[in-house]
């Protein structure tokens, strides 16, 4: 059970600020924006204040505002928070974004909150602008039609992530029986001259 | 009996009858002898079936000045408009950036490195509209003009509503959130956020507007601490009206809730409000509206097929649009 009186470091890692209401202060909390190298900004919020935030909205539910890292488990146990697939936090998005895989691609298609994709949306249209990383075309399908799916109000997805098959290639390399060399040592030893040669030849082959 | 294609050239005339018609109001007797010449020819129509012009003329007429050239106060806020031919194009070119570059160079001989003005051709978004529906021969023998009437109101709203649509759903598809034009509010909007959200638009530019839902603008209001910054006047006309006229300085224009379109969205996303710091683009009407009649006699309606409502848009400052979610 968590004091109603303690302090919490809150941290916002995105690129805007995040606002909202405090029952002490009638301009209510400002996350800044995170700094110019992406260190998150950090503000310090009473417990009250967390659990009233949580009620009226999902900035963290949906890990958009996050804790200290060893507070974290505790406070989303007091907060009744159950990281679901609408709980991505900037790192996890920035992974699914830069290695992306088929079951990453499937956590994209599991949303079911327009924030949670817009957000992914917007680490999507950051890293590409960066033009540091080579970000695959399927990622900005997915997550575009997803958003259409969501505005258009329907939550189980259509989307079909089809893996492409591919054929395995079996390259067989001929190697010609060095025959010549092995006659002549047969003729030299005049000993197991035909079994020698079937035994090169097949050790050589690779598949 | 009045001549109809005389009151016709008389623009608008024909569609504040239909707009009377329609919601009831008291008609003047030039309006009811419209009504009449109206009545005399659906009926016409509707008993003969005959494969005449007249109502896809009548449409043109009278719906196209509506949907083309009508004041939309939002749209024409948002953008530079203009019309276009049907089969003309159009190049839209962004805000030219300047990147001229003065440099320190070495006195009375030389080069420096050359710099250059950013001419950017910005991407044109191209929507064509189109209505296919049905008229029945008996709504127009049974209710004549008013079937008429009710026609003009709801194909205008239909084509001007998705206009509005499509365009602010490009406009929320531009910005994410949350980014330094995208701000965040969690649970409700607070008085921070109100300000930071018009600030941006203030600094911006210096004709700002904010628009939103009417349930959302409502909101601001309520904002926890606001009314201490409420003057008495202000108090005065909120109890006349629900929301507030402007906020620091920013008008706000709201879209009601209860415009739907057929879907059952709203014209504006639900939680977000937009804000313009001045002109965001340029627009162009392409063509000419265009209303294809076919008369069915075997299944005693008439094919209406509304189309060439098309128009060109491109969005050529960005930095000028922020939004404001409710997360």
């Amino acid at each position: 059970m968590i004091d109603k009186n303690t302090v919490f470091n809150v941290y916002n890692e995105y690129d805007g600020n995040i606002y909202a209401p405090s029952a002490y202060n009638d301009l209510g909390y400002k996350f800044e924006r995170s700094n110019e190298i992406g260190e998150p900004s950090i503000t310090p919020v009473v417990f009250s204040d967390v659990q009233l935030i949580n009620n009226k909205s999902a900035i963290f539910r949906n890990g958009t505002l996050r804790f200290d890292a060893d507070l974290e488990d505790e406070i989303y146990k007091e907060l009744r928070i159950m990281p679901d697939k609408n709980y991505l936090t900037k790192d996890e998005i920035e992974d699914i974004i830069l290695n992306t895989d088929t079951d990453k691609l499937e956590k994209l298609i599991a949303i079911t909150s327009m924030n949670t994709i817009e957000k992914v949306r917007s680490i999507l249209i950051k890293l590409d602008n960066t033009n540091e990383y080579d970000i695959p075309k399927r990622v900005f399908d997915v997550v575009n039609a997803r958003i259409y799916e969501l505005a258009k109000g329907s939550v189980r997805s259509e989307i079909k992530l089809i893996v492409k098959k591919t054929i395995e290639t079996k390259v067989e390399v001929k190697v010609e029986p060095k025959v010549k060399e092995v006659k002549t040592k047969s003729v030299e030893t005049e000993a197991e001259p035909e079994t020698v040669v079937e035994k090169k030849t097949t050790s050589k082959k690779t598949k | 009996m009045v001549e109809l294609s005389q009151v016709m050239k008389d623009k608008g005339r024909m569609f504040d009858w239909s707009d009377k018609v329609i919601k009831n109001l008291e008609l003047s007797e030039e309006d009811k002898s419209i009504s009449q010449a109206v009545d005399a020819w659906a009926k016409h129509i509707g008993t003969t079936g005959v494969a005449s012009t007249e109502l896809s003329q009548y449409l043109v007429k009278v719906v196209e000045p509506e949907v083309y050239n009508a004041p939309s106060e939002l749209l024409d806020y948002m953008f530079e408009m203009d019309t276009i031919g049907e089969f003309d194009d159009v190049g839209i070119i962004t805000n030219p950036v300047n990147r001229l570059n003065a440099q320190e160079s070495a006195a009375r001989t030389g080069n420096v490195d050359k710099s250059y003005i950013d001419f950017t051709r910005a991407t044109k978004e191209n929507v064509h509209l189109q209505i296919d529906t049905e008229l029945k021969m008996s709504d127009l023998r049974q209710n004549g003009f008013k079937t008429i009437a009710t026609l003009t109101q709801m194909s205008t709203e239909a084509l001007n509503n998705k206009k509005f649509y499509s365009v602010f759903n490009k406009v929320d598809s531009l910005i994410t959130s949350p980014s330094t034009q995208g701000f965040e509010a969690s649970g409700s909007l607070t008085v921070t956020a109100m300000d930071d959200f018009s600030g941006y638009l203030l600094d911006n530019g210096v004709n700002p507007l904010i628009v939103g839902l009417s349930t959302d603008l409502r909101g601001i209001k309520n904002i926890s601490g606001y009314d201490k910054f409420l003057s008495d006047n202000m108090k005065d006309a909120l109890n006349m009206s629900a929301v507030l006229k402007m906020y620091d300085g920013v008008p706000l224009a709201q879209v009601s809730a209860g415009k739907k379109l057929p879907d059952g969205s709203h014209l504006i996303t639900q939680k977000k409000l937009f804000g313009f710091a001045d002109k965001i683009g340029q627009m162009y009407m392409r063509g000419g509206l265009r209303v294809l009649q076919t008369p069915d006699n075997n299944r005693e309606v008439i094919d209406l097929k509304f189309t060439g409502f098309e128009f060109v848009y491109g969005i050529t400052k960005l930095e000028k649009i922020a939004k404001l979610t409710i997360v």
